[in-house]
């Protein structure tokens, strides 16, 4: 109780010494220290709830709220300590990226205000189990992030993309008060043990019920077709915001998603199943399309999705276990979720964090404008490569650790499942292998296309990264990573009481499945030592071999092209077209080619563009028809106040008749 | 341990093996066995030229390929002789193991900024994301097959000398050994004798490479055919058998595989650039058909009945 108080009041001492201190430096000062005191307080009783002491307070109110149960269990721990680590990386990359902006007093303020009232209500909203309670701090969460990622209000797009991130977070919350409205009015409970009952007494409501909040949750962590704020969302946004929203918040959804499977005592089937359809498709759908993207943010923000539905898909081979009995397929369906959650919140933010570097010193976002940045940027460029090679799902480091869970969960049930089961989960396992090696096409492209070669367009003479602040807060993030990466089960034996929180009811013994899983994870951690420990000591000795012969440096072998320019280096659409033209359902492509049609015409130009086709069925063609229908009855407001007394004295016209005919009465 | 070393000599072996079988097919003597790995054992000696423009990962692109080949070799059986390296779900970071390699290989080419090393860079980063899903589908219905998720438990199962499982044992091979070609870059995706920009892929993305990291990447390539071949191979080394006739089984296999290789490259020509995605796309259907033929074998179908 003490703890959650004090983080508490260390917050909003901090959010008031934003508002009462004049001076900028003074204002981050006070800010950054009491963001990390009370990461530092909350963190002490999440380790405890890891290690199994759950933490449970109950504050007793009257009507109208009923009471408030306060829970830290092993499973919202494990959301505090990733959101709190994030955050802290995350402001100190701030204090970097806003260096430009310092003269914004009042701007700064309300950013920083922001910032702390985030970090509040992400640990709030997962320690709370109260329904009233979670829907005021899910909202929170939501207003902190809007006024973070329009910083840059005075573009118009910045405002289109907060305001639509914002429509569809309401969207979200009204699903939910809908949905606990009918918890509370049903069951008479306010908390979150209203909805385990009102399941109870009547399945089919629950099922419903559950549906509708995997939509809510969805709109927040950007499951297809929920995520069309996403890609717009993250562009938008300052590159810390980026990184944070990207790396926890999305998560917060997920967090809504486990807490409910918690509750729910029917039957998993039909749950698990819809959760792996949307999980799968959204993996699958989120990676091609970071694959064809040109705005190295949006791409980013498209491996986001692609990395939810990896989650997701471990949530619904959890959940499929739970429903089939097998606790192999719980362990490995749950933890690879977490794990994941762990894994991609390192890795994310830190590839957001150097991407704003990019922005910052370049002030391009436009792969096709970029390049040659590896000899300008070194650090940038090295760390920028090793996250990418991490979230491609690849040895040594953590991702690959999901897709090894994921996967061998999988097999495991294609093997012992009925064959309608397996049918579906061969469909699964080929989703998940496909959406690994396109996020490798869709990395390496990234990698290659920016810091690659020469530069395709003209970039500032001078560039300089070696604040510290602009590569600091990614060392820990990717040193996480590669932990994971490297030792697994240890990882895994931290999730045991998390893990335990699902297994309530199964009838197998989970104990060996446990051990079994721990063994594989030991050998795979094993593997990858063994990866990089010889990789280190090749490297060393063919260096050591090369030392004593020659190297000689000379321009690249252009086969015979004697007068070489950076613009004919491959671009970053001809990189991913072979994708492209693979699928062309998901993408709605448009080609603008124009100039004289005599070769080497001087004024020919391409323009290509892949455009979202899930966003251009869900959003744009609705609201398209939706604004021509309304239009045709656009005469109605023709702004003269003599129409408008007209159509008062209609009515009133009206209403008489139907009363004389005895139709109102 | 002899798994390992076994691979590694075999290694030596087979590219001279595949070039003599071509030479034979089209009527020449051709080279001796040993001269493909003796010119590569030449390029160790040598220094090396590297473009201004490259960096890091071109640099370390050839050592970290052959690691990943190393620790790969480590985890493969050859009938009963157990590998180094041998859990549970082993298949699946042997194939991740590998496309680790492949991708440090495309991130260094890149560097380069050569727009030749783009095209192949290119075409080959979306033949690995084709064939991860053949790869570990056919792995996953294998493991249904055999109830065993670990390469030593399914080969030991699927080595059987009997029917059913000789049946998935020839399906398995033929399946294999066309990811063989298309990883080993050979005919009828990628030609590794073409040379023309337009028409390479594995030979343009290392274009740039000369010397040392020429030598060591020609190695791994022999090391990575090697490795394929052990994998077709030991479906049809049975577990009971004792060290010496694994051995010589084992000889004979991978002749077989650097014959079929060789034949293939005599007797096909190369598919059209733009359907080797079909190519790679119908792998992983086989695999579907695969599965179907397992729920067979393995009775699932009969809850539906």
């Amino acid at each position: 109780m003490v703890y959650l108080f004090l983080f508490s009041v260390i917050l909003a001492v901090g959010v008031f010494s934003t508002l009462l201190v004049r001076n900028v430096q003074g204002k981050i000062f006070f800010a950054s220290l009491s963001s990390i005191c009370a990461s530092i307080i909350i963190a002490i009783p999440s380790i405890q709830a890891l290690s199994g002491h759950l933490l449970l307070i109950t504050l007793e109110y009257s009507f109208p709220f009923g009471s408030i149960p306060l829970q830290i269990d092993a499973l919202s721990a494990w959301f505090i300590l990733i959101a709190q680590l994030t955050l802290a990386c995350g402001m100190f990359y701030g204090m970097f990226y806003m260096r430009a902006y310092q003269t914004q007093n009042a701007h700064l303020s309300l950013h920083v205000m922001s910032w702390l009232i985030l970090q509040w209500s992400l640990a709030m909203a997962s320690i709370v189990q109260h329904l009233l309670s979670f829907l005021i701090f899910w909202e929170l969460i939501t207003l902190s992030a809007f006024i973070l990622v329009i910083w840059e209000h005075g573009k118009s797009n910045t405002i289109k993309a907060g305001l639509n991130y914002l429509i569809q977070s309401h969207i979200s919350v009204a699903i939910l008060t809908v949905v606990f409205l009918v918890i509370q009015t049903k069951t008479g409970m306010t908390n979150f043990e209203g909805f385990r009952t009102l399941s109870k007494t009547s399945p089919s409501l629950g099922l419903t019920l559950f549906i509708l909040m995997f939509a809510a949750f969805s709109l927040k962590s950007g499951f297809i077709p929920f995520h069309t704020w996403l890609p717009y969302a993250h562009p938008a946004a300052p590159a810390h915001v980026s990184g944070v929203m990207s790396g926890v918040i999305i998560k917060m959804g997920l967090y809504g998603i486990l807490r409910f499977l918690l509750l729910y005592p029917g039957n998993m089937y039909y749950v698990a199943w819809i959760i792996l359809g949307f999980a799968s498709f959204t993996a699958f759908y989120g990676v091609i399309h970071s694959s064809v993207q040109r705005n190295l943010k949006t791409a980013l923000a498209y491996s986001s999705i692609e990395n939810i539905g990896l989650a997701g898909i471990g949530i619904g081979l959890g959940a499929l276990g739970l429903a089939s009995g097998k606790p192999f397929m719980v362990y490995t369906g749950f933890g690879a979720t977490l794990i994941h959650i762990l894994v991609h919140a390192m890795l994310k933010p830190s590839l957001f964090f150097c991407a704003g570097t990019i922005y910052q010193l370049t002030h391009k976002l436009d792969m096709e404008q970029l390049g040659g940045l590896n000899k300008q940027m070194p650090r940038t460029a090295g760390l920028f490569s090793l996250s990418s090679m991490a979230i491609s799902g690849l040895p040594p480091f953590g991702a690959f650790i999901t897709e090894f869970l994921v996967i061998s969960g999988l097999v495991y049930g294609i093997s012992i499942l009925d064959f309608s089961s397996a049918f579906a989960l061969i469909f699964v396992l080929i989703f998940i292998a496909f959406t690994s090696g396109t996020a490798v096409m869709s990395f390496s492209r990234m990698v290659s296309i920016i810091f690659s070669g020469s530069s395709r367009s003209v970039l500032p003479d001078k560039i300089d990264e070696h604040h510290r602040f602009a590569f600091w807060p990614v060392i820990p993030l990717l040193s996480i990573a590669l932990l994971v990466g490297c030792f697994p089960s240890f990882i895994f034996q931290l999730l045991t009481n998390s893990l335990e929180l699902f297994l309530t009811g199964l009838k197998e013994n989970p104990v060996t499945d446990f051990d079994r899983i721990r063994s594989m994870l030991i050998n795979v951690g094993f593997v990858s030592c063994l990866f990089v420990a010889i990789s280190v000591l090749l490297y060393r000795l063919r260096k050591r071999k090369l030392k004593t012969k020659e190297i000689n440096t000379t321009e690249t072998w252009g086969c015979a092209y004697s007068a070489p320019t950076p613009r004919i280096q491959y671009t970053a659409y001809s990189f991913s077209r072979g994708l492209l033209t693979l699928f062309p359902i998901f993408f709605k492509t448009t080609k603008k080619e124009a100039g004289s049609a005599e070769m080497f015409a001087p004024d020919a130009s391409f323009e290509n563009n892949s455009n979202d086709r899930v966003e251009n069925i869900v959003i744009d063609t609705p609201i398209k028809t939706l604004s021509f229908v309304l239009s045709v009855f656009g005469f109605i407001q023709n702004g003269k106040l003599q129409s408008y007394i007209m159509y008062g004295l209609i009515f009133m016209l009206i209403i008489c008749v139907l009363t004389l005919f005895g139709i109102i009465a | 341990m002899i798994a390992f070393i076994l691979i590694g000599i075999i290694s030596l072996f087979v590219s001279g093996w595949v070039i003599r079988f071509k030479s034979l097919f089209s009527g020449r003597k051709g080279p001796r066995i040993m001269q493909p790995v003796s010119d590569y054992f030449k390029l160790l000696k040598k220094g090396i030229v590297i473009s201004a423009k490259s960096g890091f990962w071109f640099q370390s692109a050839p050592v970290i390929g052959l690691t990943t080949l190393v620790v790969g070799c480590a985890m493969i059986p050859i009938g009963g002789i157990k590998p180094i390296l041998s859990f549970e779900g082993d298949f699946i970071v042997f194939s991740t193991l590998l496309l680790a390699g492949k991708f440090a290989l495309l991130l260094g080419s890149m560097e380069t900024g050569s727009s030749f090393e783009g095209m192949g860079v290119a075409r080959e980063a979306l033949y690995s994301l084709l064939v991860e899903p053949a790869f570990i589908l056919l792995f996953s219905v294998l493991a249904m097959v055999t109830g065993q998720m670990s390469f030593a438990g399914i080969y030991a199962t699927v080595a059987q000398m009997h029917s059913p499982m000789l049946a998935f044992a020839f399906l398995g091979a033929i399946i294999l050994f066309m990811l063989a070609l298309i990883e080993n870059c050979r005919l009828p995706v990628d030609d590794p004798k073409t040379h023309l920009e337009l028409t390479m892929i594995h030979e343009v993305i290392i274009l740039d490479y000369s010397g040392f990291d020429l030598g060591i990447i020609h190695l791994s390539g022999t090391l990575r055919m090697a490795l394929y071949g052990t994998l077709v191979s030991a479906f049809f080394i049975p577990a009971t058998a004792n060290v010496v006739s694994i051995i010589i089984l084992f000889f004979i296999l991978q002749l077989l595989y650097a014959m079929l290789i060789g034949a293939v490259e005599s007797f096909m020509a190369r598919f059209r650039m733009n359907h080797n995605p079909q190519f790679l796309l119908a792998l992983t259907s086989i695999g579907l058909l695969l599965f179907f033929a397992a729920s067979l074998v393995t009775g699932k179908f009969t809850s539906l009945l």
